[in-house]
């Protein structure tokens, strides 16, 4: 990406953002139910309240004025107050995040390097039961839910074998499961697709070339077969991220963490608008940066890319 | 679940083992009398005056002491308060203030503090969701001097002892509310034997031993001070991982253990089971009386009888739950035993012959029908609480009356939404409460639009309900609602299912855990610990 092409990126991610929040703010209405009749009932309280609630919550006004309004506000920075908490959805989202983002990224490293090594494995022992073990295990992890992974480890490394916690946060060892699981589920993407682009660099005219030349293996694969495969690798781990924010729901739940994941979900089920909306809008901004660094990353280990 | 998963298992842990996962040593283990609870839901919010859930109030019941204290025989006892009067129409109760006490901060408790705490409940700008609610016809209260209150009503209302007896009501600290304000949830401040040291939403909460904690006589039976010196609450919230969570030693006791998994705990050697009955509205169905054709009174009647009940409980909850037999659970001060006499048992047959007479006519596909319109009922099922299985189970046997129950799985909000456009004929729920007035909630016409989700409006119901709501005397007032639950049962509003039993499971470390009279709170001033735990 050139400097010159920095304005258009933004102007696209701008609108794309407003896209998002648009078809949010129409998703979360569409859904049945009103959250403050919901919190009434829950409590037993008298009907005479729910005007005052709504009154509150902006939700006496039609839905153009509350869309208005509700872009007003996200212009300077504010996402409104959580019916559910009581309190400013940016806080809310700023405590869990700190949590969701260590997740995220421990799963991101598994993802990486579980799935990278197997990946390569496989491409270099070619037709070796190797190669079979890292199919067998790319399909499988791509394949198994990550709820079911999730308890499975907690049986294993908690309840039997004594080695992590189970649940909550705190210190490493926390994070140990729940990261494993994560990444496992991406892991399995990373491997095949490692794995094809390993093999088509390998095949491709310059490392025939180079290895007629007599380069040894060693550097034949760092400096020509790995360069030429990681662009690719490197611009699905991007894509992945999108997997890992919607993936930290379910792991957050199966392993009590805090987290944005769980926010989401308790603002989907509860209806909490404000709540649901700065999540969405929070989790859309984390993919697109993420994808655009690894946009970045990929431009720089491939000069092709970086052709106008 | 026996233990036929640890073959596939070991493989698993095998081939993750090959992968290269580390494996360091044991856990560290701080010294102390530290206890871990596992709670089952994370409260949006913890403030007890503003918020709901039963989770805020287990552990604030022992941050917090309140004026009276509820026995486990629904005897009310001095506890802040060391006598109250309720004048001659119930209107104005005068309570006498224990002196001497502090808050954790401190500073003194006094009837200006309960004055405060009061006044911020019932100010519309605190947006109290439950604790307004308890205060019920409050008008207003006065500081007659620095120990004496006065509480005045617009109207009788004889469940204030047992509200003043919860903790959304109890005494806080004037000065820390004054200076936390929205933020008063993560700071609160008490006079009971734990104070809250921090509350990380969604994580953590954590209390410590008072040590200038007096406690008031006769409540506990433990003496002086309570033995655990910390005691952390994580938020276990998927069913799935509790008792692993307890096996691995993360919490020392877990709330909410489901049915399947308290087997395994009763032939542990590292843990025990702790079943507490909760006193309130039984988990129910309630009949639609105003949608067809649950509106027929002989088609909820057919519905009630062609249950059987028994079988739902044992299968679904096992043998820890007493099947219900009406609205309140059997363990309830206000608990009629008259209802056990209506539906004593599942009769099919009677069931069919309701139903026959009232024009529903098997056909050949063994669905019934009324002029061409087939017996369908719309349920909505919320997925707590293993509703969606007992709605199931109640799918299979209705169908073998004829009966097609059609189940609509939804979240909470979804399903009010239904019942305000009044397409449910079935709707779970159950709630606790020691209280009779609980009733008023769910079945008074008042209550139409917010829970009364039978949706019936009955004359003398609502008369019971409010006489009993207005009378002084306790021998008079369970007579009300003896009558009321036997013609909630009569007009078959309800299917009752189940008494709500709490399945704790505890590690033996800890002995002596018991609950308040509420069933859901702990009394961690009681509780002991042999010092393994951590």
């Amino acid at each position: 990406m050139r400097p010159a092409q920095i304005p258009r990126r933004l102007a696209g991610l701008s609108l794309s953002l407003l896209a998002v929040v648009t078809a949010v703010f129409l998703m979360m209405r569409a859904l049945p139910g009103d959250p403050v009749e919901a919190m009434l009932a829950e409590a037993g309280a008298p009907p005479e309240q729910v005007q005052l609630w709504r009154r509150r919550y902006g939700l006496d006004r039609s839905l153009a004025i509350q869309y208005v309004l509700y872009l007003g506000s996200l212009a300077r920075g504010d996402l409104g107050e959580s019916i559910l908490y009581r309190r400013p959805v940016t806080t809310l989202i700023g405590e869990q995040f700190p949590s969701t983002a260590a997740l995220s990224l421990a799963a991101f490293a598994v993802a990486l390097v579980l799935g990278g090594s197997l990946g390569m494995a496989g491409a270099l022992g070619r037709g070796t039961p190797l190669d079979w073990l890292s199919r067998l295990l790319a399909v499988g992890s791509v394949s198994l839910p990550t709820y079911w992974t999730g308890i499975l480890a907690v049986m294993a490394f908690s309840a039997g074998l004594r080695w992590f916690p189970a649940s909550g946060e705190g210190s490493w060892r926390h994070l140990v499961l729940p990261a494993l699981t994560l990444g496992l589920a991406s892991a399995g993407v990373v491997a095949r697709v490692t794995r094809v682009a390993v093999l088509e660099a390998a095949s491709s005219p310059h490392v025939q070339v180079a290895r007629s030349k007599g380069l040894p293996d060693g550097l034949l694969l760092v400096r020509h077969v790995l360069r030429n495969a990681a662009p690719t690798v490197v611009t699905l781990l991007g894509l992945q991220a999108g997997f890992l924010l919607a993936g930290t729901a379910i792991t957050e739940t199966v392993f009590s963490r805090r987290g944005v994941g769980r926010l989401l979900v308790q603002a989907v089920v509860t209806k909490d608008y404000p709540l649901a909306q700065g999540c969405i809008m929070f989790a859309a901004l984390t993919y697109t940066l993420a994808n655009a660094i690894s946009d970045v990353a990929a431009a720089w280990l491939d000069p092709r890319v970086r052709e106008p | 679940m026996e233990r036929g998963w640890r073959t596939p298992l070991l493989l698993v842990v095998l081939a993750l083992a090959a992968v290269g996962c580390a494996a360091p040593g044991t856990s560290p283990s701080p010294a102390g009398s530290r206890l871990v609870y596992g709670l089952t839901l994370a409260p949006s919010g913890i403030d007890p005056h503003i918020d709901v859930s039963s989770e805020l109030g287990i552990p604030l019941s022992s941050v917090y002491d309140t004026l009276v204290y509820r026995s486990e025989e629904g005897e009310f006892l001095p506890m802040l308060a060391e006598s109250w009067d309720v004048s001659e129409d119930g209107t104005v109760y005068t309570f006498r203030l224990r002196r001497g006490i502090r808050f954790h901060d401190g500073t003194d408790f006094d009837a200006a503090a309960v004055k405060r705490t009061l006044d911020r409940v019932a100010d519309p700008n605190t947006g109290s969701r439950k604790a307004v609610v308890l205060l019920g016809p409050y008008e207003g209260c006065r500081v007659l001097d620095q120990y004496t209150l006065a509480v005045y009503l617009r109207e009788p209302f004889a469940p204030l002892l047992d509200s003043f007896s919860q903790v959304y009501l109890a005494p806080a600290s004037p000065a820390a509310l004054d200076r936390w304000g929205d933020e008063y949830q993560f700071h609160q401040v008490g006079t009971g034997p734990y104070m809250m040291r921090d509350y990380a939403p969604n994580d953590h909460l954590t209390l410590v031993r008072n040590p200038a904690y007096v406690p008031p006589p006769g409540i506990f039976r433990h003496e002086g001070l309570p033995e655990a010196g910390e005691v952390e609450f994580r938020f276990l919230v998927e069913p799935a991982i509790r008792l692993l969570a307890l096996e691995a030693g993360d919490a020392d006791v877990v709330g909410e253990i489901p049915p399947q998994d308290a087997a395994r705990i009763e032939t542990s050697e590292d843990l025990y089971l702790v079943p507490t009955r909760i006193p309130g509205l039984p988990l129910v169905g309630f009949l639609n009386t105003t949608a067809f054709p649950t509106d027929d009174l002989d088609v909820r009647r057919a519905l009630v009888l062609g249950a059987d009940r028994t079988q739902l409980v044992r299968t679904v909850f096992g043998d820890y739950s007493p099947v219900a037999v009406g609205p309140l659970s059997h363990n309830h001060t206000h608990y009629s035993s008259a209802v056990e006499a209506l539906y004593p048992e599942a009769d099919v047959q009677q069931a069919a012959a309701l139903l026959e007479e009232a024009g529903w006519t098997m056909a050949d596909d063994g669905l019934r029908y009324r002029d061409g319109q087939p017996l369908q009922l719309q349920a909505y099922v919320m997925t707590w609480g293993l509703v969606p299985e007992v709605a199931e189970l109640l799918q299979a046997q209705w169908r073998a009356l004829g009966v097609d129950l059609v189940l609509n799985e939804v979240t909470f909000t979804a399903a009010l939404a239904a019942v305000a456009e009044n397409r449910h004929n079935l709707i779970f729920w159950s709630e606790p409460g020691t209280d009779g007035d609980l009733l008023r909630s769910f079945f008074h016409t008042e209550s139409i639009g917010v829970r009364n989700w039978s949706r019936v409006s009955s004359p003398e119901l609502d008369a019971l309900l409010d006489q009993a709501r207005a009378e002084g005397d306790p021998q008079r007032r369970a007579e009300l609602y003896g009558r009321a639950q036997t013609l909630i049962m009569e007009e078959a509003l309800i299917l009752p299912i189940r008494d709500y039993v709490n399945l704790n499971g505890v590690r033996r470390c800890v002995s002596d855990l018991r609950f308040d009279s509420r069933g859901w709170f702990p009394v961690l001033h009681d509780l002991r610990l042999s010092g393994s735990c951590r």
